[in-house]
């Protein structure tokens, strides 16, 4: 099992989900320009050319395009104040009283932070709770978080607690908190923008330009299925995104079995465990739901590959 | 515009140098700062263990001399002696009263009381564990830093670059065990 190359070939899934959501905004915006100005001459492939050679400026699609750039500044800049409300957090430091099990998480926190060579340490937390999770945040000094859940620590042993700090590690180098934010700007700038733009081809009367036509049409269809599309291109991404964390982390530890049992207790423990379904959960839940080490689910709608999937990446033999 | 582009082709090229330039000089200080890591960790691992184990000895020994004398006070509590058996009874139920043994030792003299050392040891046992892995990861690093490295100035076309910029030609070992001691290590057993 080469886990450098599942990271490599999992980066290349990410990229190609990017360049479809970048493709995806681009087609929005050319087909909303040629929507509402229908001065262009000839068809819709010849306003296409127009718009993408400059001898038409294509103003919506800078303006989308603007948005995005500006959203993606903005959530890099405070993103990472979404992530740690709503639940009960207590911080680990090294001055205060810590119980044995907290010194743990703390040491295994540190040692991942040097096996992954990051120059900094990200801050430990721990969730004051009996559900089975961890979850990592943030890519950099000032925002890197890894919380725990009080069940984790009561479950797994020492090497198992360190294969789940280190897939979350592995979520920090790769910067899968950012990459998440990322995506979501782009996927709801596209799909409001279709949205408004769909609502706006929907009550404008057809004129006799063939290309705007079926520019309208285009959009009106669109506005239909482009919430599936970006939904499902993005759980594809977080999917991919879990293989890779757990691939990094067993090259931060160089132990696949410990990685391969915590998954096993961890979701045999969510299998026994149908109490977490009757939560009210938080609204901030639903957006951290992602970033946790273990969700359930196996198909293209869910966060995270299923149980099966990443023991086979991992190298078990079922 | 032959002139264009063979400008833009240099401007690239020198572009394609400088960044080429920046990650070499990147990935020679992530050696640098991981191969200080190694001794910044064994440094720690000298000190951490000599005062722990000092720390845990103190304890033992303070708490065997407890054991002890809790012992000697007992078989002296059945002296036949009256004033002896009733001095002992008193130093007894000070050093109980005193909490340097739990409270489980007045109601049962036999059980082992729940000393503190036991304690230690699992932390020092903790500490053990974790100074050895900080250092083995730290280790760990410095070679995968050495390997990014090694590949970037062995692959092609970055390889270009540290012929013409010496400064950042390096050359970088591997950590590894001498020969000799991996033998003796290949060989070693655990044995109780």
């Amino acid at each position: 099992m080469d886990f450098r190359e599942a990271i490599a070939k999992n980066n290349r899934r990410t990229k190609l989900v990017i360049v479809s959501f970048i493709f995806l905004m681009f087609i929005v915006g050319l087909l909303a320009d040629i929507a509402v100005n229908p001065a262009y001459p000839g068809s819709l492939k010849q306003s296409f050319l127009a718009l993408l050679t400059g001898q038409v400026i294509p103003f919506i699609t800078l303006i989308i395009t603007g948005i995005s750039i500006i959203g993606i500044f903005i959530v890099s800049k405070f993103g990472h104040k979404l992530m740690l409300s709503g639940k009960q957090f207590k911080e680990l430091k090294r001055e205060e009283q810590l119980d044995h099990d907290e010194k743990v998480v703390l040491n295994i926190v540190e040692e991942m932070a040097i096996s992954a060579g990051l120059n900094y340490k990200p801050r430990a937390y721990i969730m004051e709770t009996n559900e089975v999770n961890a979850f990592a945040a943030g890519w950099n000094e000032k925002n890197a978080v890894i919380a725990v859940t009080r069940g984790l620590m009561n479950q797994l042993n020492r090497a198992e607690l360190q294969a789940v700090i280190a897939h979350e590690t592995g979520h920090i180098i790769h910067g899968d908190s950012k990459l998440t934010l990322y995506v979501g700007i782009l996927a709801n700038v596209i799909v409001t923008f279709t949205n408004i733009f769909a609502h706006i081809a929907f009550f404008m009367r057809n004129g006799n330009n063939p290309a705007a036509n079926q520019a309208r049409l285009l959009i009106i269809v669109l506005n239909l299925i482009l919430p599936f599309i970006t939904q499902i291109l993005y759980l594809y991404l977080s999917r991919k995104r879990e293989y890779m964390a757990d691939a990094a982390a067993v090259q931060l530890t160089g132990d696949n079995q410990a990685m391969i049992s915590a998954l096993k207790k961890i979701s045999g423990h969510h299998d026994n465990d149908s109490r977490e379904e009757r939560y009210v959960k938080p609204v901030t839940e639903h957006y951290r739901a992602a970033a946790y080490i273990y969700s359930k689910g196996d198909s293209v709608f869910s966060t995270h590959p299923s149980i099966e999937n990443r023991l086979k990446e991992l190298g078990e033999k079922l | 515009m032959e002139l264009f582009i063979v400008l833009g082709v240099i401007a690239v090229l020198i572009i394609w140098l400088i960044m080429g330039y920046n990650k070499f000089i990147a990935q020679i200080e992530a050696v640098t700062n991981s191969e200080k890591e190694i001794s910044v960790q064994l440094d720690r691992r000298g000190k951490v263990f000599d005062s722990l184990i000092s720390t845990v000895k103190k304890y033992m020994e303070h708490e065997e001399g407890v054991l002890a004398k809790v012992t000697e006070l007992r078989s002296q509590t059945q002296s036949s002696d009256p004033k002896v058996a009733e001095q002992a009874q008193n130093e007894l139920s000070n050093i109980v009263a005193s909490g340097e043994l739990s409270k489980g030792l007045n109601i049962t003299m036999e059980a082992y009381p729940d000393l503190k050392a036991s304690n230690n040891m699992m932390q020092l046992q903790e500490e053990i564990v974790s100074t050895e892995n900080k250092l083995n990861f730290a280790k760990k690093a410095f070679n995968n830093n050495v390997e990014n490295y090694n590949k970037m100035r062995k692959s092609f076309p970055s390889l270009i670059i540290p012929k013409v910029i010496s400064s950042v030609d390096k050359e970088f070992e591997y950590w590894s065990l001498s020969e000799e001691d991996i033998k003796t290590q290949e060989e070693k057993r655990v044995e109780f």
